[in-house]
């Protein structure tokens, strides 16, 4: 018997493909399939019809907007979703500015933005990275110092993941010079809108539009702008991070891709004309992926539960963001390796996708996610978190 | 070919790689890909280049393969877009095909390109006519003609001169960026090269591949070391963390056996240039097993300046990508090992 196969969720499930009978209309399907970096437009209309159903925010409390399920509920709906290809809401509003919020925003900020990310209002950035602070996010240089009522901002922002769509940012800046790198750090809210910011694109080798470089000159935003305590913007961004990896083990949508790899097995054909799938070695690199997920899913629902139950995830979700960053590597190696030559023709036009039908998608997601592997912390340094933290390394 | 002409013949090519179309000036444009430049080819014909591995009794400089190697090695290091490596390894043996030709290979009349087909490519041939079409060649932008292996047992080569009737080309893209050309004909005449060509010239095309390949890695290596040793994080540089010193030095490791495997096809080559060469199965399977994966592992030890455009690391990644597919790919290759007659040979 399946984890998941009792009366009740087997009726939530059916509630869940309902609603995305009636609501996911093709057009966001065929745009989630197709592109890796969905236009605003496409993430906002699906937003808001979850945020209408109250489903917004499957992880959030029920206290802050959430529907207040269990966890087996919130993967079920995670689950659904990846398998229907419903778009995935703003990131980084659902997953890391608004759990953060929930936990140290004050009153006024929890009501000033949860709706706006619940609904598919508001779109979120995230401003840790420097272009001399990866890693080592600590030593970043970017400044706050308080004037009056106000905070003024300078330095250099970079790899801001949907900058380009974000109507706000998450800023972390030091706003204690001396001391310790990680004790002078405070977190921020910044309008992206306000004079003093200007972004640049960054392209990446898939060729797409989804991260930009941000210069940040002068800026003047309210002390009220200020999350939690003052100095404490190192303990609040650890904890986002940590559960920003449990987001980032993406088990779900891995799911789906291995089914849409079995797909492209049955779809294409060896040079003989038989179809891939009828490979022992094929069905066998199907069925190792297949293995290496059901244990990746495993370890998600634990984490999940506990995250459900109201406990921050910790140094245990470093290993969720390592397997489930590698699983998605190999994932999409071997359908690159399968698709042969049709993963190597391109349209003539930069950024227009493959030439083939059969390639579409995988070969951008192939060369994006090698970006899974460095980014939200890097494999090494979960690797050090891990050895540190937990093994006493 | 003696060592000093040799050294004179390509002592230029890293200056004319810089001053022609370099990587660092097609990456500043990245979205107009990488292109040949106009003239390219009578400038590579001038340098003496597309003669190096034509005989001298041909009107070329009789170069070794081993020691054309040391060319393509720097095409690849600067991810050339010129099918330069194809040429060499083609020319000396469509010269021995069409002595007639040599003089036109030389002086870049005559630019070769090589359609990777599928063994079911709906290609037909009737009465000297070829009908049917060729999605994937190597050179085909600025070739003169193509070859085509055909998808039948006899291994049967056709040659097709772009310039004659029935040919149209469309143009298309490459992963990494290189401009190139699908070919559709109809009716297109079509000469017969020679029964059983086929599998010899895809792997001196394969062979060509292996030898861009070297470059490229050892580019992408030269690169990442060098960026890590100037990369300030926690204080120190990035090249004093252990964990990534022993990822460089795993990459070395793949370097130094691809840089091997490629000096040994090439000496093969050399001894016996109409057989199929030996290790090519080894080596181009090394490319899309352990290469492949070492420069995916330069772009980790990069971080995010890996993943991005202007950075040379993703072209050479994805030209890696192209050189370990086209014209067997890894899974292929490993099928043609034989392990018994590959080991017990004496
Ligand atoms: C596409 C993309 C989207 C991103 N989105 C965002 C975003 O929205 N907001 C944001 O703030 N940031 C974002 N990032 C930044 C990302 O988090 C950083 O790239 C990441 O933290 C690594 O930093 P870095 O690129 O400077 O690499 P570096 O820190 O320079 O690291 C380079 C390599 O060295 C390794 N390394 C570093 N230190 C050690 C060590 N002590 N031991 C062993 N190995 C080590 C790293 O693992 C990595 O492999 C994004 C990055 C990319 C590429």
């Amino acid at each position: 018997m399946g984890l998941f196969d009792t009366p009740e969720l087997r009726a939530f499930r059916a509630e869940v493909r309902a609603f995305l009978a009636e609501h996911l209309d093709d057009e966001l399907v065929q745009a989630t399939r197709a592109g890796l970096h969905l236009p605003r437009e496409t993430v906002a209309r699906w937003q808001a019809a979850l945020g209408r159903r109250g489903w917004g925010a499957p992880h959030w409390p029920a206290s802050a907007g959430g529907p207040g399920w269990d966890e087996a509920r919130r993967y079920i709906f995670e689950e659904e979703t990846a398998f229907a290809d419903a778009p995935l809401g703003d990131v980084l509003g659902l997953f890391l500015a608004g759990p953060m919020l929930i936990a140290e925003g004050s009153p006024a900020q929890r009501a000033r933005y949860l709706p706006g990310i619940l609904h598919g209002q508001e779109f979120w950035c995230q401003g840790f990275s420097e272009p001399n602070a990866g890693s080592d996010l600590a030593s970043l240089k970017t400044t706050a110092r308080l004037e009056g009522d106000e905070w003024v901002i300078d330095g250099q922002k970079t790899w801001l993941s949907g900058g380009h769509m974000a109507d706000q940012m998450f800023l972390l800046a030091r706003t204690e010079p001396l001391g310790r790198p990680q004790a002078g750090l405070s977190m921020f809210v910044v309008d992206m809108r306000l004079p003093g910011l200007s972004l640049q694109p960054i392209l990446t080798i898939d060729e797409g539009h989804s991260v930009n470089a941000l210069f940040i000159d002068g800026v003047r935003i309210p002390a009220a702008n200020l999350v939690g305590q003052r100095g404490q913007g190192w303990t609040y961004a650890k904890d986002l991070l940590a559960r920003e990896r449990v987001n980032n083990a993406q088990a779900a949508r891995t799911k789906r891709d291995i089914v849409a790899l079995e797909q492209l097995a049955r779809r294409l054909t060896d040079d003989a004309g038989r179809p891939l799938a009828d490979d022992p070695r094929v069905r066998r690199r199907l069925a190792s992926l297949t293995a290496d997920f059901i244990a990746l899913e495993s370890a998600v629902l634990g984490v999940v539960a506990e995250q459900m139950a109201g406990r921050e995830p910790g140094p245990a979700a470093s290993t969720l963001k390592i397997r489930g960053s590698e699983l998605q590597q190999r994932v999409t190696e071997t359908a690159m390796g399968w698709l042969g030559r049709a993963g190597l023709l391109l349209q003539p036009g930069y950024g227009s996708g493959p030439l083939d039908e059969a390639a579409t998608g995988w070969v951008e997601r192939h060369l994006f996610r090698r970006v899974v592997t460095i980014y939200a912390g890097s494999n090494e340094i979960q690797k050090s978190i891990i050895a540190k933290s937990l093994l006493g390394m | 070919m003696d060592a000093e002409s040799l050294d004179l013949l390509l002592g230029t090519a890293d200056r004319w790689f810089a001053a022609h179309g370099s990587l660092a000036s097609r990456l500043a444009r990245f979205r107009q890909g990488h292109r040949e430049e106009d003239g390219a080819w009578a400038a590579m014909a001038d340098l003496g280049w597309l003669a190096l591995t034509l005989p001298e009794t041909q009107e070329g400089f009789g170069a070794s393969m081993a020691q054309a190697l040391g060319l393509l090695r720097a095409a690849g290091r600067d991810a050339r877009p010129e099918p330069l490596g194809l040429h060499l390894l083609l020319a000396p043996w469509w010269a021995r095909q069409r002595p007639q030709h040599a003089g036109a290979l030389a002086s870049a009349q005559m630019r070769l390109a090589l359609a990777d087909l599928p063994v079911r490519a709906g290609l037909r041939l009737a009465q000297g006519h070829v009908q049917g079409r060729a999605d994937l060649v190597m050179g085909g932008l600025y070739a003169s003609h193509v070859l085509l292996p055909m998808p039948d047992a006899e291994g049967t080569l056709l040659c097709v001169d772009l310039s004659g009737p029935g040919v149209q080309a469309l143009p298309v893209r490459l992963l990494d960026g290189r401009h190139g050309v699908r070919l559709v004909f109809e009716a297109a005449p079509a000469e017969e090269v020679g029964v059983g060509a086929a599998p010899l010239v895809r792997d001196l095309a394969a062979a060509a591949l292996v030898a861009d390949a070297v470059g490229v890695l050892e580019a992408g290596f030269e690169l990442t070391l060098a960026y890590l040793k100037q990369r300030q994080q926690f204080g120190r540089p990035l090249s004093d963390q252990q964990a990534l010193q022993h990822r460089m030095a795993e990459v070395f490791c793949d370097l130094q056996q691809l840089i091997a495997l490629a000096g040994r096809l090439a000496a093969e080559l050399d001894a016996q240039p109409d057989a199929l060469p030996a290790t090519l199965p080894a080596a181009k399977s090394f490319v899309g097993r352990r290469a492949l994966r070492a420069m995916g592992q330069l772009i980790q030890v990069s971080g995010g300046i890996g993943m991005t455009e202007e950075y040379r690391l993703g072209h050479l990644y994805k030209r890696l990508q192209i050189s370990a597919t086209l014209f067997g790919d890894a899974e292929h290759q490993l099928q043609r090992i034989d392990v018994r007659r590959t080991l017990l040979a004496a």
